[in-house]
């Protein structure tokens, strides 16, 4: 876990163009470092004391050959040299694992640190920045790329400074011992880095193609094990493998001809750096015979020279894993540093009532308009529902009701205070969100009731499970409120989950009820208890209500018939009938889908 | 524990090694080659000892240095010509290696029941055959390959040693026996702390999943980040879990390696002694104090290939899961294609494994061209009997004759010939739309595309698009509503045409006017089918030819909805609920 990676890291994995500046990288990474600097630094002062104890048996070894030409007779000075070894082996390994073991738990400290400022900055962002789409990227960023600092704080730092101070070191010793021997031992560099630059342009024509087909041969997999029911459905599957079949084996063309052409000259980079011993020996073998160098300098450079090019190795390749790395940070930086929402300090501002007012609000999602100039108000106690064809910006404008946006145009007031002055939490105690997809926590029903209400009595979450038709539900299953539910544990049908979160909505008690969809996923025997729930959750409540199935909010004081981010009708049920216009028009496809048989043999 | 863990390693080796196939041979070739570069690489070494003993003797002459550089020279050219070839057969064995078993993996996949693809293991086959391959690839193709390296060189010094004196190279293997039980020590571990660590991440994983899925409740109930404990206590989990690793593994490894290294002043001291005593060459101590590095420094890198060993494993185990799943062992092509299209279904009982039966003793008959619509309370077994009809599971007693042929003797091909099966799920593949109808059937031309088209209303809407047919269906579905992606599901199952339509009545909101296309699309894909439906309209239950009522997995009712009416039973009371529910109104 401590030692340098000495390993080569893959060729065919990086794309030497793609490889951002090493000095950005660091300036990228060191922000997360930050807040452990201290500790680090403590992590990389001792790995130099241990990276100094490391050339020390190079050392011992040299003096082990002076001894032997310039004192034979003193023999009992290899053994003083072997217990100086001894000591300073045992000092390197015990110092790398001290070092390793603080430079660790501060990285794992600063993870832990990033991932909750991360969960916490989104839960402050506009929603839609954590739409369906993108919430696949914000997890990988949560997770891999906050893991892959790890690399970064717990091994780059200590080791960087190790290799480097090692790097130096020896360039500055050798310098002192002889300038001319040290230019021998590091003379190699720049052919073998000749030798890998030529061989990745040799190779590098393929590089594009290289990545394509890669993606191509993932994306086609992936294509044909999702679609595998359908294709099977279909009596697909066999054509359907031996094309993508095709696709794999063009990617080992591609990834055979890129390695015949990469490793000629590939393998002499690493054949080289190994090598210096090519230069060292002529060179040290003229300049001693023709006197300019004595016999223990010449022993130097045999014995500790030959080693110095591992640490440039070394180097290279922690300069070549920052790069990856530091693409990582960025993109926790950049969600970061994403602007939340604007949101009151303090909870002073207490809404005086449940009124909703939309004052000419439009909103923006991209580059497209959702809601254009749409006002109305909800009066306290009253059911307002928005009825329209999908797409039409209902979901939209339920959402910014429960502030998950803010509007670019307009104003929406809840109780006659701007929502952007009144406390998120001070929101939530007033305004509750009943949303199409349901969504549980992987834990205890009992856990997930007080999601709604924290401090929750067993009376009260029962009374709550029970008004929402879903208690009985409860006490069958296995542990009743103890029971887990989700991944991990008891599934529950769509109806049983939307009702839990029913029952969550009637526990948090707040007086404002949005409900977006709320019957849509249900299978239809458990349609009645859902709907009774519903009835019981909007009892006395100011309810906004989304709904497809035009039936159930004829009764509603208000419909707004929203079209195209627009709202086109608004009144009752009858008038709007009357009207006969879109809403009308969708009354009459709810009729007629309702009359569609199927098979018209009867 | 470290026995075992031993054979693990050795299985990880083994089985990459079976894997091979005719590429056994390239591999083999490659470690040769390993093998000649490693001896190239350690006879430098010889040179440079020969030189510092001439040094020590005042014996270097120029002639010496001139061969010992031309020795050193070919030495290199050596490592480099069989570093090359080595590579070579190491990297192309590995790409020729894993493209074949991709393409081995998807024939397996291909060839699982369908009950395998239709439940969730989708993501994770997808996760074995993207990452899990790429994983084992990349190990097998430069961490195997640098270990094999790492393992070879030092027995190559090792042997020159023994030759030079046996109780001085004793001495410099000693260290490495000596710190083996470290290695085994700390890598079981390692093992025990690794899974202990999997488990966490995996909880940690899923819980920002979790969090990142669910921040609209989060944030409507004010819980956002170390507020939900769920959430911080799993990252606090992995925290502690990593630092555990750490502490306790890091002095482990500084063990092993100390003991290792101990090796050098081990030599240089045991070499003194044997000097004194006379016993010993200096020139041969020299040998041993400077090629000593050559046996311990591969060993660093050695261990640092367990780690990604260790990695690979863990995908090694879920490929080779993957292909222990057994195969659809269906009859390939046995009988004649059935010619009339009746469904029989004869004291069918199905369980799923270790619960009570999930349908017992089930035995009607769905007639050629007549609508059946199956209706029971959630949990009764609808949907596993449509499953059975759709050969996604099979009977566990019983029988189901399609058109008087039993469906256990039909090949897929001639089951899935027979059989539509319309579920809720609907599946685009990311191309055009055209394409999307056209995969219904393979011979099927322009024209008939269209016609399916039209009926499924799919046409009217894709004419208003600016690519018409060739618009590209996108993966996320954003550029069509879900009724339209519907609507092209069921053009594509018109355009197959097969004569039974199993169908799950969609009970997902569409807005009113995408439900009537929908509805009416449905309405022309049953048309002179034999249609066995579950069914939620109240018209579709109204109408049917035949009603089957199922409740807790038994037949409880069977016939058409007047009779059934005028029945007591729970055909009764789920129609009054119905009607209740139809009529429901949040506030009246």
């Amino acid at each position: 876990m401590a030692e340098i990676t000495d390993n080569p890291a893959d060729p065919t994995l990086e794309a030497p163009a793609e490889k951002e500046s090493v000095g950005g990288g660091i300036k990228a990474l060191l922000p997360f470092a930050r807040p452990a600097r201290g500790t680090l630094l403590f992590s990389a002062l001792i790995a130099v004391g241990s990276a100094v104890l490391g050339l020390v048996p190079y050392w011992v070894i040299y003096r082990c050959a002076i001894v032997l030409m310039e004192t034979p007779d003193n023999i009992s000075q290899l053994m003083t040299l072997a217990l100086v070894a001894l000591a300073a082996i045992i000092g390197r390994f015990v110092l790398s694992g001290v070092s390793t073991i603080i430079a660790h738990n501060a990285a794992f400290e600063i993870q832990y640190g990033i991932r909750i400022k991360l969960a916490e900055h989104m839960a402050r962002l506009p929603l839609g920045f954590v739409n369906k789409k993108r919430s696949g990227e914000l997890k990988k960023v949560m997770a891999d790329d906050v893991e892959r600092l790890e690399l970064f704080l717990a091994h780059a730092v200590p080791d960087l400074v190790t290799a480097l101070v090692t790097f130096f070191g020896l360039l500055g010793w050798m310098l002192w011992v002889d300038w001319r021997m040290a230019l021998a031992v590091f003379g190699l560099v720049v052919p073998a880095f000749g030798m890998i630059a030529y061989a990745m342009r040799r190779a590098g024509h393929h590089m594009g193609e290289f990545k394509s087909t890669q993606g191509e041969m993932n994306a086609a997999i992936v294509e044909l094990i999702r679609g595998m029911p359908v294709v099977k459905t279909f009596n697909r599957d066999a054509d359907e493998v031996r094309s993508t079949e095709d696709v794999i084996r063009r990617y080992v063309t591609v990834v055979r001809d890129y390695s015949l052409e990469f490793l000629p000259f590939g393998t002499a980079f690493y054949v080289l750096l190994g090598a210096n011993i090519l230069l060292i020996l002529p060179v040290g073998g003229w300049l001693w015979s023709t006197g300019s160098l004595n016999t223990a300098d010449l022993l130097f450079f045999l014995i500790v020279g030959l080693g110095a090019l591992g640490t440039l190795v070394t180097l290279l390749f922690l300069f070549a894993n920052l790069s990856h790395i530091s693409s990582g940070g960025k993109l926790v930086t950049e969600i970061l540093e994403q602007s939340a929402l604007a949101s009151a300090d303090t909870q002073n501002s207490l809404p005086t009532d449940t009124t909703i007012s939309v004052n000419n609000v439009s909103f923006k999602y991209e580059d497209q308009w959702v809601l254009r100039n749409v006002s109305f108000e909800a009066s306290p106690g009253t059911l307002t529902a928005l009825v329209g064809p999908s797409g039409a910006g209902k979901s939209t404008l339920a959402a910014l009701i429960g502030r998950f946006w803010d509007p670019q145009e307009g104003e929406l007031q809840l109780g006659g205070i701007p929502l952007p002055q009144i406390h998120p939490d001070t929101l939530s105690q007033y305004v509750s969100m009943v949303l199409q997809e349901t969504f549980l926590f992987d834990t205890s029903v009992l856990e997930n009731l007080k999601v709604g209400k924290a401090t929750a009595t067993q009376a009260e979450i029962e009374n709550a499970a029970q008004r929402a038709q879903i208690h009985d539900t409860i006490c069958a299953l296995p542990e009743g409120y103890e029971t887990r539910i989700g991944e991990h544990g008891v599934r529950l049908s769509g109806g049983e989950q939307q009702r839990l979160t029913i029952a969550r909505a009637i526990l948090a008690d707040t007086p404002v009820i949005v409900l977006d969809e709320a019957t849509a996923f249900v299978d239809p025997e458990n349609e009645l208890a859902l709907q009774q729930a519903l009835s019981e959750l909007v009892e006395g409540k100011t309810v906004i209500m989304i709904a497809h199935r035009l039936s159930t909010i004829a009764g509603a004081d208000s419909i707004l018939v929203v079209d195209a981010g627009e709202i086109v009708e608004r009144g009752n049920h009858a008038s709007l009938i009357e009207q006969a216009g879109l809403y009308r028009q969708m009354w009459d496809d709810f009729n007629a889908a309702d009359a569609i048989a199927l098979g018209g043999s009867r | 524990m470290s026995a075992e863990q031993f054979t693990r390693h050795h299985s990880t080796i083994r089985t990459i090694w079976d894997l091979s196939g005719d590429q056994q041979m390239v591999l083999l070739r490659s470690i040769a080659f390993k093998a000649i570069q490693a001896t190239f690489e350690a006879l430098p070494a010889a040179v440079l000892i020969y030189i510092v003993n001439e040094l020590r003797i005042g014996d270097l002459s120029d002639t010496e240095i001139l061969v010992s550089c031309g020795v050193v020279l070919a030495c290199v050219f050596g490592q480099w010509v069989a570093g090359f070839l080595a590579n070579r057969s190491a990297w192309i064995a590995t790409f020729e290696l894993f493209g074949h078993l991709r393409a081995r993996l998807l024939n397996h996949v291909r060839r699982l029941p369908m009950s395998f693809h239709d439940n969730q293991s989708t993501g994770q086959v997808v996760t074995v055959m993207t990452q899990d391959v790429s994983a084992v690839e990349n190990f097998t193709h430069e961490p195997l390959q640098m270990m094999i390296g790492a393992a070879v060189a030092p027995v190559v010094v090792f042997v020159v040693l023994m030759f030079q004196d046996t109780a001085m190279a004793t001495a410099t293997v000693a260290s490495v026996i000596l710190a083996t039980p470290a290695f085994i020590w700390s890598n079981s571990v390692f093992v025990r702390l690794a899974a202990k660590r999997q488990g966490l991440q995996a909880d940690a994983s899923s819980r920002m999943i979790e969090y990142i899925q669910g921040l609209a409740v989060i944030r409507a109930f004010g819980l956002a980040g170390e507020r939900l404990g769920l959430f911080q206590k799993s990252m606090e989990d992995f925290r502690s879990v990593n630092s555990e690793m750490a502490v306790k593994l890091s002095p482990l490894g500084s063990l092993f390696l100390s003991v290792v290294f101990l090796g050098i002043p081990l030599v240089i001291y045991s070499g003194a002694y044997w000097l004194l005593g006379g016993t010993l060459d200096p020139g041969v101590f020299l040998i041993f104090a400077v090629l000593s590095l050559r046996v311990y420094l591969p060993l660093i890198a050695a261990t640092q290939g367990f780690e990604s060993l260790r990695m690979a494993d863990a995908s090694l185990d879920r490929i080779s899961n993957l292909l222990a799943n057994p195969v659809d062992d269906h009859n390939a092509a046995a009988t004649a294609d059935p010619t009339t299209f009746e469904v029989d279904f004869h004291n069918v009982n199905f369980a799923y494994d270790g619960q009570k039966n999930t349908l017992q003793n089930i035995s009607f008959t769905a007639k050629q061209g007549q609508v059946t619509a199956i209706v029971g309370p959630s949990g009764a077994g609808k949907s596993t009997l449509l499953q059975l009809c759709a050969g996604l599971r099979k009977p566990d007693a019983g029988r189901i004759l399609i058109g008087g042929v039993d469906q256990q003797t039909l090949s897929p091909n001639q089951l899935f010939d027979a059989v539509t099966p319309v579920f809720q799920n609907v599946y685009l593949f990311p191309g055009t739309i055209y394409n999307n109808i056209a995969f219904g059937r393979e011979d099927a031309d322009r024209a008939a595309v269209i016609n399916a088209a039209k009926a499924a209303q799919v046409h009217a809407f894709v004419e208003q698009l600016p690519d018409g047919y060739d618009t590209k269906v996108q993966e996320s579905g954003s550029n069509l509503s879900g009724g339209e992606r519907q609507r092209i599901a069921i053009a594509r199952a018109i355009l197959k045409d097969a004569p039974i339509v199993l169908l799950d009545e969609v009970t997902s909101a569409l807005d009113s006017t995408n439900e009537r296309l929908v509805q009416e699309a449905l309405a022309a894909l049953v048309k002179e089918k034999t249609v066995i439906v579950i069914a939620h309209r109240l018209a579709t239950i109204q109408n049917a030819d035949q009603i089957v009522v199922l409740e807790n997995g038994l037949l409880a009712q069977l016939g058409q909805h007047n009779d059934l009416l005028a029945e007591t039973g729970v055909y009764q009371s789920l129609w009054a609920s119905r009607q209740q529910a139809a009529q429901w109104q949040l506030r009246k």
